[in-house]
């Protein structure tokens, strides 16, 4: 028996704290709190938790600096939660390598999903990128043959479509900020590129989606970036 | 990029909708003959009884009334027309026109000033007057909006302080709690879409939207929308026909799936469940066009405009389905400033079509003519 993952609640509103510290011990998570930027910053560094949530708007640090603060020195998945007037710092936060966000008001179920998804990809990390084959319900990418397959059936990509798949199958479940995606394909001089992220995503779309307007994996998330997204 | 973009006053305040009053309009063919008519009696009178004082005194009289009873074309008219009566019948020798002498043209002057300040000044009341009517009308609608919401509003706080506290005095049974923590859920989410809309409202309504309009595509914006109603979707049939040249088009894509969000769920409030939804995208060349067509009871005929009005509910809808009447409108105000359009028409053989357009402007080259620096990447 593993011992449970600890979630770190970065959060200054007390019931809100409250909902979320009961959650997620049902859930069998053990939770450390705290109520503003630089103690969470501090928890999240000394006690070296599995998963840190992180609200926006605290009284002291914008979640930018947290987590740019906690990056410096951990890889701990971070999910930040934010209101939908924070967009900005919201896509600061994850420039600054946030694993994930929610938008409040949230349903319960779909933060504990997100969570398991960070947890798994957190603990999945430490295989060499760039080798293996990664598969995502019936999306594969083999990396060593550099070889694509949706159920089964081989697609044929140029070079940057296939950069673009490898980089969001690297990162499936979560999302990317349009950046660190343009950073990642083209480089960090071509990072507000926007048109070039446009033009080869629906490329991409219509090469391995059944139906692009409805998309089963690579899923938009509007104003913020794209997400490879886990079936089921 | 970003612009900053006027959006048209969703309670009234876009300007010169009803028209500008005093110009014209009210005016006529009878409103200028009414003022001449007039003007020509005094002359009549004046020169009658040899009082040319008469007329002078009536000029600016006749000015001030033409200009507020029936509006500046006929004012003007009538001062031009006066001016002209006073050289030829009152300046000697009458009946001709003539060249004034120093008392006439200073009479004459006179006139022409007192015609100028009396129609300028009631233009400025006109003016004046229209404003305090547009704010009147404002005041109208957003005592109408205040008492709806205020309404809106109530019932699922009120529910939801009722089964928070049956549920925290603890003395409910199993089958109660269970029923109570469901209204709980329920009602707290159509206030928070209900606050959700009103705070889109507010962020049109305080005009200062910067709207951020990037080549986007409209494919993925459409996906994106469905993503976020998959559950309320899950029953429904819903067909895509998106053709991969559709061109990536200028427009910001919160914005847009708002309105896509919208009008996905007017119609999983509006038609049978388990009703099939078309989603069609086409361009000509102009325009990208959306059109999302359901099989439900569509609109009643001549209604297919009034549903973007501020607060219009269907005669179709339920009271108390969450909804306020705003969706639409935003949708429209949404669209315009995107100088792109929407309306809704009848299926035929049943249901609604809403249709949505997005002008391509600069954003055509992006897909046809990949920019030469995509190409030296790529190669």
């Amino acid at each position: 028996v593993t011992e449970s993952a600890a979630v770190l609640v970065i959060e200054d509103e007390s019931h809100a704290r409250t909902l979320l510290q009961v959650t997620l011990r049902q859930e069998g998570y053990r939770c450390l709190l705290a109520t503003n930027g630089a103690s969470g910053v501090e928890a999240a560094l000394g006690r070296e938790p599995d998963l840190v949530l992180l609200d926006l708007g605290l009284p002291d640090l914008d979640g930018f600096e947290v987590t740019r603060r906690i990056r410096a020195r951990s890889a701990v998945p971070i999910i930040v939660v934010s209101a939908r007037d924070q967009h900005e710092e919201k896509i600061a936060a994850l420039d600054e390598g946030a694993n994930d966000y929610m938008t409040k008001p949230y349903v319960t179920g779909e933060l504990l999903a997100r969570m398991r998804v960070a947890l798994r990809t957190a603990r999945a990390a430490g295989t060499p990128a760039g080798t293996g084959t990664i598969t995502v319900g019936g999306l594969s990418v083999d990396f060593d043959l550099r070889r694509v397959t949706v159920d089964g059936a081989e697609v044929h990509l140029t070079p940057t479509e296939y950069r673009l798949i490898g980089t969001m199958i690297r990162a499936a479940g979560r999302v990317l900020s349009h950046r660190q995606i343009l950073r990642e394909v083209w480089g960090p001089q071509f990072d507000d590129q926007m048109g070039y992220l446009r033009v080869y995503m629906k490329k991409l779309r219509y090469k391995i989606e059944p139906e692009p307007a409805q998309p089963r994996y690579l899923v938009n998330e509007v104003g913020v970036g794209y997400r490879l997204r886990i079936p089921g | 990029m970003f612009s900053r973009v006027r959006l048209p006053g969703l309670l009234g305040s876009d300007g010169g909708a009803s028209g500008a009053p005093g110009k014209g309009a009210r005016g006529g063919i009878r409103g200028y003959l009414g003022s001449v008519s007039a003007l020509a009696l005094c002359a009549l009178a004046a020169f009658a009884t040899s009082h040319t004082a008469l007329f002078i005194a009536a000029f600016p009289v006749i000015v001030l009334a033409s200009t507020a009873r029936v509006g500046i074309g006929p004012a003007v008219l009538t001062a031009v027309v006066g001016v002209l009566i006073f050289d030829v019948i009152f300046v000697a020798p009458a009946f001709e026109l003539t060249v004034p002498g120093f008392r006439d043209a200073l009479t004459l002057a006179v006139m022409v000033a007192v015609a100028i300040v009396a129609i300028a000044l009631a233009e400025q009341l006109h003016a004046k007057a229209a404003l305090a009517r547009k704010q009147a009308d404002v005041e109208r609608l957003r005592n109408a909006l205040l008492s709806s919401l205020s309404h809106d509003l109530r019932t699922p706080l009120s529910a939801l302080v009722q089964a928070g506290n049956a549920l925290h005095e603890d003395r409910l049974d199993a089958s109660e709690r269970r029923e109570f923590s469901r209204m709980v859920a329920e009602e707290a989410t159509r206030l928070s879409r209900l606050v959700g809309n009103l705070l889109e409202l507010t962020r049109l309504e305080s005009g200062s939207l910067a709207t951020k309009q990037g080549p986007e595509a409209i494919d993925e914006v459409i996906g994106a929308s469905l993503v976020r109603l998959e559950r309320q979707l899950a029953d429904r049939k819903v067909m895509t026909d998106v053709p991969e040249a559709i061109p990536l088009v200028p427009f910001d894509p919160v914005l847009i799936e708002q309105v896509l969000v919208n009008l996905l769920e007017n119609v999983i409030r509006h038609t049978p469940a388990g009703s099939p939804i078309d989603i069609r995208v086409a361009e000509d060349g102009r325009d990208v066009r959306v059109e999302l067509a359901d099989r439900g009871p569509g609109v009643p005929p001549g209604e297919e405009e009034r549903i973007f009005d501020k607060l219009y509910r269907s005669p179709l809808a339920r009271r108390g389905d969450g909804g306020i009447g705003l969706g639409l409108t935003i949708c429209r105000a949404i669209l315009t400033a995107h100088k792109g359009r929407i309306w809704l028409t009848n299926r035929p053989g049943g249901g609604a079509i809403v249709t949505l357009t997005l002008p391509i402007r600069e954003g055509k080259t992006m897909v046809s003519s990949p920019s030469t620096a995509i190409r030296e990447i790529e190669s």
